[in-house]
């Protein structure tokens, strides 16, 4: 195993004041085979579907390790020991229709109204900690190129914004730029870096003449470029290291413009290889399912009117097709999951995967009983957690659950005072 | 709605604390029982409660205490009531250590906390600083944060690592923008003819010549495969190409080069026509308006009317980016609903075979004709442009001549290298850097903050860059700089001349930077910053300015901006109604709709209006494609004009409108207790309670078996639900007379046969004068689809208990709250321009200008200015 000088680098950044958690990529086995059993990471990925999954296909009638499975979860049934399936919870006070995709995995209450701000999310939360180990702390994504579409939100509220499609990830996880390429990114990170020195001696000379208030404002602003010159001294770090070669050598087809599931697919496949690589461990995907009738046999509807179906059988038939293509997509990325070894187990067994929607039924834009999914991690899976359906569980718990795995607390959560009872760790 | 007492103009004295006063007494007799230690109801605790200088949330609560007292909501009616005395008393004393607080809380730190301008305030700013008007950089930062549906204030212009990245980001695409890098590059002058791709060439899109649709040739070029040969002989013959959207879904006409080889303005040219074709190919008169949609990239620019049989020329000067694509899409043409009905079967292919009704060679109804587009350009006034002397002042710009040592400057295109240079960089450099900075920052930089900006270009010139990257260097570091990203405003203690009252008051620049913001979303120009210089902005001078600034086309943003946020515009694109229900909704709905509820707030500000035009008004501003969807004749063209109502007409004000009855639907279904929420927030500023937990939603029934009335009965049966629906429903229940797209409906819609109901044909035909210009092939699709089925009921009684039957009884009971709208509306105006919302202590203010405006009947224009001439105005 090669080790490379890493002396020389940590002294230089422990003198630039700024202290990194250095990867273990020089001797990590992760680029050369697989890893011994000690070695494997935790990873959390989050699937969101925003139009809504219908609760009468969803959830199975009985609870427990026997539970009937619904029609949707019988899609699932080849992988049925690897997941639990969830009903009566949401999150408390997020009542805001459509909006609540925004506080899906932060929790945070009333979307709607006019003076929302969100709070942090859960992948963040591990991403904080986790994150440095890998060349990207986290990876928001979206399989169609929306602006600004996002469920992941820093400390502040801010939204993060989406990656790149498929194609565009596969590119920054893999390729390498030319000698000539690196050259000139770590040139442009070192102006960033040194714009920033200039700024903060601006924010300086200002703070002198503002009010008291105002100099808080300035102090956000310079917390800001602290942080964010940690982050480019970060990426400077991983840009001399030589990407990866993941098992797939190939850019993925990520299809073209209105082909949304298969572009779904291309993007799962690329984040079953960020994860194999350790490129990331904190992956969220933000998946809207509009415009698809062209992709799946039998529908002829555009997905949103379906989702208001009224209670027409027509409408709830061709809707179900929709949803039961999201579901097989599903199995894929998570039966791809199962077959990659990972120290001994497979990669899914170190992988907590989320699957689920922001609404209880986006016929009304119910705000209860969200259908959801929890496969992979290391927990003990293979039933129905029922809860209140009347009173909800909240969400809050399930990711106290999830954080608790990767021994981290998850009280700035909302609802997120304790683990979920019925949930347990393997 | 009942008006709050005006207890704020009570006499002031120094307050005592809350905690002091006959509060704690009055709270014990008729609050704590509800609001005590034990069981405080909805959370509150009058007995825990701290002052209001505590904490935030302290100091709403009290706000909160104090209004819903003074409106009479608590004690509840059932209880036990104070009396009058007693009431006013204890809000006086509320109120005045409320009011003190506020001003403690002014002087001290002001009520504008620091704010930096929003993306839409970041992109106008670099357009002007540049001028570079069509520049577009804002889709690039991240969205900004809300509040009140307002982008303006400092709580919610938040910062982070993120968004200094994408500010570094953008500063470097302005500059690739803005500097010359090589010669003036030659204008050249490209006629298009095609749009579509050749394959759609004589099936989409076919030739005229001779003033005919040639039946012959049409026959000959469908005989012939279609490649891009036959294109090249063939196109130059004809005089003129038919479109018709008719054949295909989602086909877009569309030039299929980029014509810009370079960024910069161009002028673009065609003549557009429409006409029905006759049996034997004669062109016969059309008449429904028609025209097309120009879209430059993914940008709407204009309607361009196509009149029937008269080629009619069109001109724009615009900016064009590379990849940019031109497209004329005639959105006035009906859909072809066969298609929509049938949009991937062997059905539908075969529909549009040679032979079938749907192609051109069979085809009866209106075609928009395109004789050609012409596109001149790049067009510059100067070489340099002005964008690149506003970085570099008159500095010679020539051929690169590296000097020895020098690193080598960034190649941009393949084109000899261009560079400015200097033989006296001692002066140049600093005037050049000044000149930019002074206009940048918004006030004269100080020769402190200059010297630190030319010792970082000296820096790089010794390391041997070129002088266009020491430069470079010095601007991207202004441009992210937080005296540039922030609306700096250095306050002093000014004591109001009439009632000798001390507050923070900003500075004349920074007075001049918010009338700017406000007017123009921009730095202020210089005209206006000469003022600022000389000292010379008092109130007077401010109205003048204001004046001048409102008669500027850029005050169109203000316009644009203000009324896409206080009334939630940007929800437009939310939901897209279901096509086959209403094929009425296209683009060119979807953009005259905006363009009305923007046009017709201008009329407001430009004729200062008075504020009961937002309930009802005698006039409308409409264009023809409006006109035809609100059922009003006599208006021809796309361009907007203002008309007198039509004698009982439902429309008039904002909320008939059909952007606004588009943004409270959600494309299906309409639901009253969104529009009813709309009402009393944006237009009465009393937005509603949120639901309780745990309300079940209504699943909406649109199989026509219940109405949404029948299904809204537990909000009048149940109370606790009736305390807030009461008040939320009735504008609802009167707006149920328009559909999601604003159309006016005496039964609602529903999908018929579509889904092959064995029954046949249930509800009613709907009516062939909604679909005007409808091919009668067309028709018989849509009989059988769109069926109408029970009456709407528009009947309600308001929380006052008056009755209405409909919309236009309604508006006459929503007209006696004048007050509370102009109140709302003056609210939502101190926001935007302030950039932090009306406390407790500004409310007196807002009265006076209330007060001001009265004898103009609360005239939108009178408020805005009486705003601006206010103390609140300069007020940190």
């Amino acid at each position: 195993m090669n080790t490379l000088p890493s002396l020389s680098r940590r002294g230089f950044l422990r003198s630039s004041g700024v202290l990194l958690a250095l990867p273990a990529l020089e001797s990590s086995p992760r680029l050369f085979g697989a890893p011994g059993p000690e070695a494997a990471p935790k990873r959390f990925v989050a699937i969101q579907t925003t139009q809504g999954i219908m609760p009468h296909l969803f959830f199975p009638k009985n609870a427990g390790a026997q539970y009937t499975p619904s029609p949707y979860l019988e899609i699932l049934a080849p992988l049925r020991d690897r997941f639990t399936v969830f009903s009566g919870m949401s999150h408390p006070n997020v009542d805001g229709g459509h909006t609540n995709e925004v506080s899906f995995l932060t929790g945070a209450p009333h979307p709607a109204s006019a003076g929302f701000r969100n709070r942090v999310s859960v992948d963040q939360i591990i991403a904080e900690k986790h994150g440095q180990q890998t060349r990207f702390p986290y990876l928001a994504t979206i399989p169609a190129t929306g602006q600004g579409r996002t469920m992941s939100f820093n400390r502040s509220g801010v939204g993060l914004p989406p990656a790149g499609d498929a194609a565009q990830l596969y590119r920054k996880l893999f390729i390498n730029g030319t000698p000539a390429e690196v050259d000139a990114e770590i040139r442009g990170l070192a102006e960033g870096r040194s714009l920033l020195d200039q700024l903060r001696d601006r924010v300086r000379r200002l703070e002198k003449t503002v009010t008291a208030s105002d100099r808080d404002t300035l102090d956000r602003y310079f917390t800001s470029i602290r942080e964010l010159e940690a982050q480019l001294l970060q990426s400077e770090a991983w840009l001399r290291k030589p990407k990866p070669r993941p098992s797939v050598s190939t850019p993925p087809d990520i299809g073209g413009h209105g082909e949304f599931l298969k572009r779904l697919r291309a993007l799962l496949d690329v984040i079953r290889l960020a994860l194999e690589t350790d490129s990331t461990r904190v992956v969220t995907v933000f998946f809207e399912p509009l415009g698809i009738l062209r992709e799946v046999e039998g529908v002829q509807t555009e997905t949103h009117a379906l989702t208001h179906h009224g209670n027409r059988p027509e409408m709830i038939a061709e809707l179900r097709r929709i949803e039961e293509a999201q579901f097989r997509i599903l199995l894929q990325f998570l039966d791809g999951l199962r077959k990659t070894p990972e120290g001994g187990k497979a990669l899914l067994d170190h992988t907590a995967v989320l699957y689920g929607t922001c609404m209880g039924n986006a016929n009304g834009h119910s705000n209860q009983n969200w259908p959801l999914l929890l496969a992979g991690g290391g927990f003990r899976h293979g039933q129905h957690l029922a809860f209140d359906t009347t009173n909800n569980e909240p969400i809050g718990r399930l990711f106290a659950s999830v954080l608790d795995w990767f021994g981290m607390s998850a009280a700035e959560i909302p609802g997120g005072n304790r683990t979920l009872t019925g949930l347990e760790r393997v | 709605m009942k008006t709050l007492p005006v207890l704020w103009f009570a006499p002031f004295l120094l307050a005592g604390t809350l905690l002091r006063a006959d509060i704690p007494s009055f709270f014990g007799q008729y609050c704590t029982s509800c609001h005590g230690a034990d069981e405080p109801k909805a959370g509150l605790n009058l007995s825990a409660l701290g002052e209001p200088s505590q904490s935030a949330e302290a100091y709403r609560q009290w706000v909160k205490i104090h209004d819903r007292i003074a409106s009479g909501e608590m004690p509840p009616k059932a209880k036990r009531q104070p009396s009058e005395t007693e009431r006013t008393n204890t809000l006086a004393a509320m109120a005045r250590s409320l009011v003190d607080h506020d001003r403690q809380r002014q002087r001290a730190q002001g009520r504008v906390p620091m704010r930096r301008l929003n993306r839409t305030e970041y992109e106008h700013t670099v357009r002007d600083l540049f001028a570079l008007p069509h520049l577009q950089v804002r889709e690039f930062l991240p969205a900004d944060g809300r509040m009140d549906g307002f982008e303006k204030t400092s709580e919610v212009l938040d910062m982070s690592p993120a968004q200094i990245r994408q500010y570094m980001e953008v500063a470097d695409r302005i500059l690739d923008a803005a500097i010359a890098t090589h010669d003036k590059p030659p204008t050249a002058r490209h006629r298009y003819r095609m749009l579509g791709s050749y394959d759609h060439f004589g099936r989409t899109v076919f030739p005229l010549r001779n003033g005919r649709v040639d039946l012959g040739w049409l026959r000959e070029l469908n005989d012939r495969p279609v490649d891009g040969k036959m294109l090249e002989t063939e196109l130059p013959k004809a005089e003129a190409l038919g479109l018709m959207t008719q054949s295909r879904i989602g086909f877009t006409a569309m030039v299929y080069t980029s014509p810009a080889s370079f960024p910069g303005n161009y002028r673009i040219q065609t003549r557009l026509f429409s006409f029905r074709p006759g049996a034997n190919g004669e062109l016969l008169p059309e008449p429904r308006g028609q025209y097309c949609e120009l879209t430059l990239g993914d940008r709407f620019i204009a309607f361009l009317d196509a009149p029937s049989l008269q080629p009619t020329p069109h001109e724009i000067v615009t900016w064009l980016n590379p990849n940019d694509t031109i497209q004329l899409n005639p959105t006035s043409l009906w859909p072809n609903y066969f298609h929509i009905l049938h949009p991937s079967t062997p059905a539908m292919a075969a529909h549009f075979k040679w032979g079938n009704p749907s192609h051109p060679f069979h085809y009866r109804g209106p075609i928009v004709a395109v004789e050609s587009i012409d596109v001149e350009g790049p067009l510059f006034d100067q070489w340099p442009p002005e964008s690149h002397r506003r970085l570099f002042g008159s500095l010679s710009f020539g051929p690169a001549k590296p000097a020895k040592g020098q690193k080598p400057l960034r190649q941009f295109r393949n084109l000899p290298r261009w560079t400015v240079s200097t033989a006296n960089l001692e002066s140049d450099l600093p005037s050049v850097v000044r000149s930019f900075l002074d206009r940048a920052f918004r006030r004269p930089v100080s020769p402190g903050e200059l010297e630190a900006h030319l010792e970082l270009a000296r820096k790089h010139l010794t390391a041997g860059e070129p002088l266009e990257e020491a430069l470079r260097a010095v601007y991207r570091t202004a441009l992210c700089s937080p005296d540039f990203l922030f609306l700096h405003e250095p306050a002093s203690i000014v004591r109001h001349t009439g009632t000798n009252e001390p507050s923070l008051v900003v500075d004349d620049l920074a007075v001049a930077s918010r009338l700017s913001y406000l007017l123009w979303n921009s730095a202020p120009d210089d005209a206006l910053l000469q003022q600022a210089k000389a000292g010379q902005l008092q109130p007077e001078e401010l109205r003048r300015q204001a004046v001048r600034m409102l008669q500027d086309p850029k005050s169109s943003r203000f316009i644009n901006d203000f009324v896409d946020q206080w009334l939630g515009l940007r929800d437009i694109d939310f939901t897209t109604p279901d096509v086959a229900l209403y094929p009425e909704f296209r683009s060119d709905l979807r953009h005259s709709m905006i363009a009305e509820t923007r046009e017709f707030f201008r009329t407001l500000l430009t004729e200062d209006l008075s504020v009961r035009n937002f309930v009802d008004s005698d006039f409308l501003c409409v264009n023809e494609r409006l006109a035809e969807h609100y059922e009003i004749p006599g208006v021809q063209g796309s361009a907007f004009r203002k008309v007198a109502k039509p004698a009982g007409s439902p429309r008039g004000g904002f909320f008939t409108q059909g952007s606004i009855l588009k943004i409270t639907a959600n494309g299906t279904v309409t639901s009253p207790v969104k529009r009813g929420a709309w009402v009393l927030d944006r237009l009465l500023g009393t937005p509603p309670r949120p639901p309780p937990p745990n309300t079940p939603a209504v699943e909406p029934d649109v199989r026509g078996a219940t109405t949404i009335r029948k299904q809204l009965e537990l909000h009048r049966s149940s109370p606790s639900c009736a305390s807030c629906h009461d008040s939320i429903d009735p504008p609802g229940f009167a707006l149920e007379s328009f559909d999601v797209i604003g159309r006016w409906r005496s039964h609602y819609r529903f999908r018929g046969l579509r889904y092959g109901d064995p029954e046949q044909r249930r509800g009613r035909d709907p009516s062939l004068a909604w679909f005007p210009g409808i091919p009668p092939s067309q028709w018989a699709d849509m009989v059988p689809s769109i069926r109408l089925g029970a009456p709407v009921d528009s009947s309600g009684t308001t929380p006052d208990g008056e009755d209405f039957d409909d919309i236009r009884d309604y508006k006459r009971l929503l007209l006696q709250h004048e007050e509370a709208m102009a109140r709302a509306f003056v609210q939502r105006l101190v926001l935007y321009a302030t950039g932090a919302p009306v406390r407790f202590g500004d409310r007196a203010q807002v009265d006076a200008i209330l007060q001001s405006a009265r004898a103009r009947q609360f005239g939108v224009q009178t408020l805005l200015m009486e705003l601006i001439a206010s103390p609140l105005f300069r007020q940190k």
